[in-house]
């Protein structure tokens, strides 16, 4: 199968990141590959979007807040969390949920290559 | 001014917390690794927990379908089984949160709880994980049985003990304890040697 086959995916799960430091979240699930009008399942993507949380910065910050005479504390809820994203190219990983015979690319060509 | 102290004084104490004193007896026990089962052949199963700190005593109860699955205290953690599929689960104090996840057959995921800074409590703030942010998490105790939901979701303490004992389930590794080494021989004491004058 070659490399840029189109598939399908679903987003299970999204959440911009919000005040008081959360991060956003994004849970992605592989459904398929297709190629020749063959589908092939996916299942078990590994993606880790990594956004960062910003709940533990607030919390100190609320601590910093009551050992001084002006209310910083309330900054936090203004404070927000990185949001999850994920880039085009992005390399994941994910497993085949069945087993599938797949024709090779072209043979005939790639012997004539090899012949040369 | 002097309210805007008060408030900021007031979310402090419902998020923030005095450091929870470590129990010394099972201080040593808690530098293990945790031993997760494997889920059932066909079943998928995820850990929710909540690393220890701030907002305490502020719950973070998981629901799914609107039936609690477990409590989930600070600095602890519990594992439920699931049919493979898409589950959606919620947190609830003064805000909800909510989180989708798809859990797939025989394989385990994770979901952490935190709470963040809320007007007059702490909010629940759920999410994935995973199990690196899981290892990392220093001194997780599993719920307490009395504090899971009537339902089978959660898995019972003896019922992960029976998971982990089974056969297909790997042991964690432990260490070989280190033999004691042997006493140095006692030497002999020497007599000092009179110093002659030359």
């Amino acid at each position: 199968m070659p490399a840029g086959v189109a598939g399908m995916g679903e987003v299970v799960h999204a959440k911009g990141s919000g005040g008081s430091g959360a991060a956003g979240e994004l849970v992605l699930a592989a459904r398929y590959l297709e190629w020749r009008g063959q589908r092939l399942r996916l299942r078990s993507l590994r993606l880790s979007a990594g956004a960062q949380s910003n709940i533990n910065k607030v919390h100190a910050l609320n601590i910093a807040s009551a050992a001084s005479p002006v209310p910083i504390g309330l900054l936090g809820f203004f404070i927000t969390g990185g949001q999850a994203t994920v880039s085009e190219g992005t390399i994941a990983d994910a497993k085949t949920a069945e087993a599938a015979m797949l024709v090779p690319v072209e043979p005939a060509e790639n012997s004539k290559k090899e012949e040369n | 001014m002097r309210f805007h102290h008060l408030a900021a004084a007031v979310a402090l104490t419902a998020t923030t917390s005095p450091t929870v004193a470590a129990d010394k007896a099972g201080t040593k026990a808690e530098t293990a690794p945790i031993a997760l089962p494997a889920p059932p052949s066909g079943k998928g199963q995820i850990v929710f927990f909540r690393p220890g700190g701030a907002g305490f005593a502020i719950g973070c109860s998981v629901n799914e379908k609107g039936q609690k699955i477990s409590s989930l205290g600070a600095g602890k953690y519990f594992i439920m089984v699931a049919e493979p599929g898409r589950h959606e689960f919620s947190v609830k104090s003064e805000a909800t949160d909510a989180l989708a996840l798809e859990v797939e057959a025989d394989e385990t995921q994770f979901a952490s709880c935190k709470i963040k800074m809320g007007i007059m409590v702490g909010r629940p703030d759920i999410r994935p994980a995973t199990e690196a942010e899981f290892r990392a998490a220093k001194k997780l105790k599993m719920v307490d049985a009395d504090d899971m939901g009537p339902g089978e979701g959660a898995l019972r303490p003896e019922q992960v003990a029976a998971a982990l004992a089974a056969p297909t389930v790997s042991p964690v590794a432990e260490q070989a304890p280190v033999a004691p080494a042997a006493p140095a021989a006692d030497s002999a004491p020497v007599a000092p040697s009179n110093p002659t004058a030359g």
